[in-house]
């Protein structure tokens, strides 16, 4: 068998590993590596519960909205007032979560993900008068390529046309997140790291000007997701077939469910929100979350073999670095005993296998425009398709939750904090289910566990080897050129890995500018 | 005492800084730009940034500055509290792994900046060597004890004071001794 490590993976966030076998070149053994270590558990142990979303906001820089979202839910019911937040305050919530995902899923498609389809060396070529095209074929001149590289060669079909479009739009994209940016602090204070977001609600009080002002960012956003990012995602999925084909990874799904339509339940796992709870498999029959069927293993990750198979309620951070057979700093999460995929393709997909009407439209319409039967979108493809209807889906909701806002009326409420309580908070984050446990004891946090969606895709194998998704994803794939393995890069692009949160820190290895790092 | 106005022509100028508070000596850029913002409070030509952990400036600048300060923890092999005034024409932005612990790095987006024709004239980093990075709120003695003279470096950057093209390295003293 042949070895081929990448390391790190570019253009993801984070710090992954993979290291690849491969026999006749097809994927035998896969493992993927997360190669920091997580320790907001440890700094949260102490402090006052009341200031959980401001700590885990700064986990990372990529979905800080998203943490401060669980953090509050995960507040909100160890006080015991998950039924109690006003409906401002939970359309704000859902206002301000809205534009994150947004912004995120523009920043993965035209930022990290095109430039493995678009072949940006071309515009060297360029003869046009457009002038963003121009500054890029200057940049390709002075030999100054990054953001665009280091890439792997290879396989670019999109004709000329078309991948010149496709790099302006890159451009328009930066323009375009920072819209949904400048709209999630119209309510959020500021980014990153929102002030708003609270247990009890928010503290943005709301007025006839801030839903004005997010309202026409909104529209503008919208139009782009219909008229550019919608129609350059088919684009790509039309010269890209066989990727309809490979990627498919374990075939089943997980989501927690997104933004609350009504709260007055208590239940996160069944209260109803516009993205559903619950697991599918291939089958694409839809089964309800029971949240007590997660639990960690460890037996591949540097934690002590005692602490496997707990919830993630009794988890344990404590590091073992020198453990044999270990390769990774990342747990695995497994549910019902089996490994799960998180995202947008699990909570758009579990949301379809509900029977949800608009979204069985939108889904059915896309899919017969591509001419592909549902069981295609388990694949590269049908994440990136999946991400997409789900940005288009999300947008179109927000602009009506916006005009639902009442100016005057509370966005939150006051409440006691007990001495004593536990809490569970269940969202999904842009990249997939994400859950906080919390127990306070003696007003203080007596444990914090995290369990971010990365930890779901980019698990290690399991305490009975059963490899995680991503891993899964890749065995029995063939690569044509191991030197430039270009679909193995497509595959984990497509889960959109973030590890900066799924672990942390154990070495820290800065940039090198010139002799000096910025860390 | 309040600090005085900029003098003659308004200078568009942004300070950004950029760190995890929850990393020890990482946010160092951070705890500066805190420190910053109560000693420059009616200085309102200057605009005060706090990036956290995310550089994403194309979102964090919303028009074309004459200068961006980036205020960050610097890794240049020096002791402790040593603070760098770095031009950003001495630094090599051709290596170019999109790898950093802040997501897609300050490196491209600088690229995107300039991509989307919005990239300074100037960009200085000033930046401060770090004791430790482990998970802490604090920043440790060494460098809290340095942190005013690096607000007082960035304030004579944001001022036009320091007109020099060429990076300096201000060595901490006190260690050396």
């Amino acid at each position: 068998m042949k070895k081929i490590v990448i390391d790190p993976i570019t253009r993801i966030e984070g710090h992954l590993k993979l290291t690849i076998f491969t026999e006749n070149g097809i994927v035998k053994e896969a493992q993927s590596s997360g190669m920091l270590f997580r320790g907001i558990e440890i700094i949260l142990q102490g402090r006052d519960p009341r200031d959980a979303q401001r700590y885990t906001q700064r986990i990372c820089g990529v979905c800080p909205t998203s943490h401060s979202i669980a953090a509050a839910l995960n507040l909100d019911s160890a006080f015991n007032i998950t039924d109690k937040i006003p409906d401002n305050g939970r359309i704000v919530r859902n206002l301000i979560l809205g534009a994150a995902h947004i912004a995120d899923h523009i920043l993965h498609f035209y930022l990290l993900v095109a430039l493995d389809y678009v072949d940006i060396a071309r515009v060297a070529k360029y003869e046009g008068n457009d002038a963003t095209l121009i500054s890029i074929k200057h940049f390709i001149e002075r030999n100054q390529l990054a953001p665009f590289i280091p890439r792997y060669e290879g396989d670019y079909r999109l004709p000329d046309d078309l991948n010149l479009r496709l790099v302006a739009h890159y451009i328009k994209a930066l323009e375009m997140r920072r819209k949904a940016q400048e709209m999630l602090t119209i309510f959020g204070g500021k980014m990153p790291h929102n002030m708003a977001v609270i247990p009890g609600g928010v503290t943005e009080n709301v007025t006839t000007d801030k839903i004005a002002s997010f309202l026409w960012r909104l529209n503008e956003l919208r139009d782009f997701i219909n008229d550019f990012y919608l129609l350059d995602v088919l684009d790509i999925g039309r010269l890209y077939p066989d990727y309809f084909e490979i990627g498919a990874g374990c075939g089943n799904l997980l989501s927690y469910g997104n933004f609350d339509l009504n709260g007055k339940s208590t239940d996160l796992t069944t209260r109803e929100r516009l993205f559903k709870q619950g697991t599918i498999s291939t089958d694409l029959k839809w089964s309800p979350l029971e949240i007590d069927k997660v639990i960690e293993h460890v037996k591949y990750s540097w934690y002590p073999d005692s602490s496997t198979g707990r919830h993630p309620t009794y988890g344990q951070t404590e590091p073992v670095p020198d453990k044999k057979q270990s390769y990774s700093w990342i747990k695995a999460p497994r549910y019902n005993d089996r490994v799960y995929e998180v995202g947008p393709l699990a909570r758009l997909l579990v949301t379809y296998a509900k029977g949800e009407p608009a979204v069985r439209k939108i889904v059915e319409s896309i899919l017969s425009e591509l001419n592909v039967p549902i069981s295609a979108m388990f694949s590269v493809l049908g994440r990136h398709i999946a991400r997409v209807i789900y940005t288009k889906v999300v947008a179109n909701n927000m602009a009506d939750w916006v005009l639902q806002l009442k100016p005057g009326e509370p966005t939150s409420i006051d409440y006691e904090m007990p001495e004593e309580g536990r809490g569970m908070g269940l969202v999904e984050a842009a990249r997939g289910a994400l859950g906080h446990w919390i127990e306070i004891k003696g007003g203080k946090i007596a444990n914090y566990q995290a369990v971010v969606p990365s930890t779901w895709n980019l698990s290690p194998k399991d305490d009975v080897g059963r490899p995680g998704p991503v891993e899964q994803a890749i065995i029995g794939v063939k690569i044509k050129d191991e030197s430039n393995p270009f679909e193995i890069i497509r595959i984990v692009r497509s889960f959109d890995p973030c590890i900066a949160c799924a672990v942390h820190l154990l070495t820290l290895k800065g940039r090198k500018i010139g002799e000096f790092r910025v860390v | 005492m309040k600090e005085k106005r900029i003098p003659s022509r308004q200078a568009r100028v942004a300070i950004l800084g950029l760190g995890n508070l929850l990393l020890g000596d990482e946010g160092v850029g951070v705890h500066a730009v805190h420190l910053l913002m109560s000693r420059l409070a009616d200085l309102y030509e200057i605009k005060v940034i706090d990036g956290g952990t995310s550089p994403d400036l194309c979102s964090l600048l919303n028009e074309k500055l004459d200068k961006l300060i980036i205020l960050d923890a610097v890794n240049g092999d020096k002791p402790p509290g040593t603070i760098y005034r770095l031009c950003i024409n001495d630094v090599d932005l051709s290596s170019g792994h999109a790898f950093s612990l802040h997501e897609i790095g300050l490196i491209e987006n600088i690229r995107q900046l300039e991509l989307s024709g919005r990239r300074p004239r100037e960009i200085v980093i000033i930046g401060m060597e770090p004791q430790t990075i482990d998970w802490n709120l604090e920043l440790s003695k060494t460098t809290k004890n340095r942190l005013s003279e690096m607000v007082e470096l960035a304030i004579r950057e944001a001022k036009g004071l320091t007109n020099n093209m060429s990076s300096e390295v201000h060595i901490n003293q006190e260690l050396e001794v």
